[in-house]
């Protein structure tokens, strides 16, 4: 079986998610494809093809175009396929004739399946899977579902009339795509992220010592919906009491300015250091020694970083954000606080440091061992296998 | 009469924001004023006194004008433009060493008696013209640049250090903000705080507070789409009063529409049906759409002195504002108005509901003196007058 994946770019190394889908699937023998708007400089042990370039210049643009269209001259079936489509709802023959260029490294695909990697991704190649007689599935992740549509109401109607399989990273991105208008008549599956299991073998010994500043980390962008202001308010808070701490937050992000004023602004210079952006390997190594993770986000899609936060042993406490209550079960693998409170997560991670070391141990231990035996690598590849069959 | 003085007002655009737009038209019924900077818009002054020497836009005709005003200074005073041609070596690129010349070039050339700087961040670039030039300089703390800029951009906490020392004369909005700028060099025995001067026209529609009858409680908040204006702060405090049955409507006056965050936000606290967004106004519309509402609230997480408060408060709207920057030299809890901590969403819902509560006769008496305060502290005749005696010490 054939699967083409359509991504913005080829995934980085860091993204376990894509590269463990592709890897996983290539050795039960299935033939992944990567078709991408912009192929990147890693090299990948798979096809990746890329989509031609629009230029600015229009003279340029216009020779691209000729070119492009001569190149689809096998493919005129197809072609005329997807024009037929296209006119049938009513689109622009501009718009169409960009939508050819812009689909045209698709429309000469063979492929069984083309899963576009994010719903956004499948906007203006509703048509292009029947048109090249492959079935059509969409994945719904964060951004897609909970902020994109809220900007443009109704902008996947087509997608869904079209697509025949819907994958969402969780049960609340379900919910959301059927907020948005996903039909309740498609075909569906919750396949929720995965780790690399091999990575976390190695069970760190962790105990809380209160006698010097606990280690709190967040792994975030520094981005509206991972809600830090509300988390370093609820640190100042923690402050007050007179607990001492240190906190790292890890990821880069335009919203550093406001979070770098409000660590001033709440007298948290000192206990808050911004460490950037780190490769994955650094950052397991910031978790490996971090006492407490958390994520305080006003939504997630689901949150890769909470699970490998468990795996490492930290206590992690989280929002009930979007399908963060999904990640961590609270008061049994960590603690679910209402997001938009900074009050009660400050009440929360008191609670936690008042907890005895051996109740601690034990949620530690539920968190560590639900994620190692359900969110394997091996489970997500199985689903995939069964999603497509 | 004393001889009028040429006082250079420089923000860097012209027009400038309204209230420096009012220094500039205060400050030229007695002396020059000398307007330096890029044009962003069409504008005629009707004063003889105002003088513009603007910055091209196009790069191609600054080339062109910077060339003859090169000339011209040549001519008039070499040595000028020797000494700008030696300061604009230390820029790293070309074209920053262009735009640094094109912008020091007619100030140098038009010699003004005061250069006064708007805004405190451009003391990098033009600190030079008082160091090297002995062009006699002040500097403005509007807000920003000192609340916040130094603590996210450090090199400018060194700037400010650096330069300080050189200048003749601060110009603070707050007392806060002087204190707050202290940190830099000992400035007190420099400084001088004047209030911005709010326009007429605001205090002239004041009425006597009279409690609307209705159950609606509207509030308006006025401020461009910027993180430090705290929205979300208002709307974490509309979603918990909407829960505890409360009917309120929020508009938002300035941004035409929400941000992404903010939007997100209305969304998940079901807020969107009684929140509105109106697109900046002119003052004319301003003041009709706040005569609309019932209470005025400023969620901010940094300000100066907000203009839009002082507004409220001359036209007779209660005001609800956050202890941020100079707020808490205007509003004084519970007598001008509500002032409450920043970033809290309960303490802005426990004001809001305070002040529904509040019976009309205690109302009548805080707008009363809201008004009456403004008026004294804010008014724009004296406060232009007090400006033009900043400017005589500082050429004594």
């Amino acid at each position: 079986m054939k699967i083409g994946i359509v991504l913005a770019q080829p995934p980085s190394y860091s993204e376990t998610f894509f590269n463990s889908k592709i890897k996983g699937l290539s050795e039960h023998g299935y033939t992944v494809e990567l078709y991408v708007r912009q192929k990147s400089l890693e090299n990948a042990n798979y096809k990746v093809v890329a989509a031609p370039k629009l230029s600015k210049n229009r003279i340029v643009q216009l020779f691209k175009t000729v070119f492009v269209l001569l190149s689809l001259l096998p493919n005129l079936k197809r072609v005329s396929r997807f024009i037929k489509l296209e006119k049938s709802i009513g689109r622009s023959s501009s718009q169409i004739l960009k939508n050819i260029y812009t689909n045209s490294h698709l429309l000469k695909a063979n492929l069984d399946w083309l899963h576009f990697g994010f719903t956004t991704m499948a906007l203006q190649s509703e048509h292009v899977a029947k048109s090249i007689g492959a079935k059509m599935a969409v994945s719904c992740r964060g951004y897609d579902m909970d902020v994109y549509p809220l900007k443009k109401p109704g902008s996947y109607n087509l997608v869904w009339s079209n697509v025949n399989k819907i994958h969402a990273i969780s049960k609340y991105m379900l919910i959301r795509a059927k907020t948005n208008g996903m039909l309740n008549t498609t075909e569906n599956a919750i396949i929720t992220p995965a780790i690399k299991t091999s990575l976390f073998q190695n069970n760190i010994e962790k105990q809380i010592d209160k006698t010097k500043p606990i280690r709190i980390t967040t792994i975030a962008r520094l981005h509206w919906i991972k809600g830090l202001n509300y988390t370093l308010e609820a640190l100042a808070l923690l402050k007050a009491k007179g607990i001492k701490f240190s906190y790292e937050i890890i990821g880069e992000g335009s919203e550093y300015e406001p979070l770098r004023f409000a660590v001033h602004e709440l007298g948290l210079e000192g206990s808050v250091n911004f460490r950037g952006k780190l490769s994955h390997q650094e950052t397991l190594k910031r978790l490996e020694n971090s006492d407490i993770y958390i994520q305080y986000s006003q939504s997630e899609g689901f949150c890769n970083a909470v699970l490998e936060a468990q795996t490492m042993n930290c206590l992690c406490i989280v929002s009930d954000g979007g399908a963060l209550p999904e990640n961590i079960l609270d008061n049994e693998t960590g603690w679910v606080v209402p997001r938009r409170n900074p009050k009660m997560l400050a009440e929360t991670i008191s609670r936690v440091l008042s907890m005895d070391s051996l109740a601690l141990r034990v949620i530690r231990t539920n968190a560590r061992e639900r994620v190692l035996n359900e969110f394997t690598i091996k489970n997500q590849i199985q689903a995939f296998i069964d999603f497509y069959e | 009469m004393k001889k009028k003085l040429k006082i250079a007002i420089y923000s860097g655009t012209i027009p400038s924001t309204s209230f420096i737009e009012r220094l500039i038209n205060g400050v030229a019924e007695h002396h020059e004023v000398l307007l330096f900077g890029v044009q962003k818009k069409n504008i005629s002054y009707a004063s003889k006194t105002i003088r513009v020497f603007t910055t091209p836009k196009s790069k191609w005709v600054n080339v062109f004008v910077t060339f003859f005003r090169a000339l011209h200074l040549l001519i008039k005073q070499p040595k000028l433009l020797f000494g700008l041609l030696e300061e604009i070596k230390s820029e790293k690129t070309r074209y920053s060493k262009f735009v640094k010349f094109s912008r020091c070039l007619p100030i140098l050339l038009h010699q003004p008696d005061i250069l006064h700087l708007q805004w405190a961040k451009d003391i990098g670039v033009y600190g030079f013209l008082k160091t090297k030039f002995n062009i006699p300089l002040v500097v403005s703390f509007r807000g920003a640049h000192i609340n916040y800029t130094p603590v996210v951009e450090p090199k400018y906490a060194s700037v400010y250090k650096e330069f300080f020392p050189h200048v003749d004369a601060f110009h603070g909005v707050s007392h806060t903000i002087v204190k707050k700028a202290s940190q830099y060099d000992d400035i007190r025995s420099r400084s001088t705080v004047i209030y911005s001067p709010t326009p007429e026209f605001f205090f002239n529609t004041y009425k006597p507070y009279q409690k609307p009858n209705r159950k609606t409680i509207r509030v308006v908040s006025v401020g461009r789409n910027h993180w430090k204006k705290g929205y979300q702060y208002a709307v974490d405090a509309l979603h918990q009063l909407r829960l505890k049955g409360y009917d309120i409507e929020y508009s938002l006056i300035g941004p035409a529409k929400p941000t992404e965050a903010l939007l997100f936000q209305m969304h998940q606290l079901d807020v969107i049906d009684v929140m509105s967004f109106k697109s900046q106004l002119n003052q004319q519309e301003l003041l009709e759409a706040l005569q609309y509402q019932d209470v005025l609230l400023l969620p901010s997480l940094g300000e100066g002195i907000a203009n839009v408060v002082l507004e409220a408060m001359a036209m007779g709207l209660p005001v609800i504002s956050t202890d941020c920057g100079g707020m808490a030299e205007v509003v004084k809890h519970m007598e001008t108005g509500w002032l409450v901590p920043m970033r809290d969403a309960k303490a802005i819902e426990a004001a809001i509901i305070d002040f529904y509560n509040t019976p009309e006769n205690k109302l009548k008496s805080m707008v009363s003196e809201a008004h009456v305060f403004v008026k004294r502290e804010f008014d724009y005749a004296t406060n232009i007058a007090k400006f033009i005696e900043f400017y005589n010490t500082v050429v004594k």
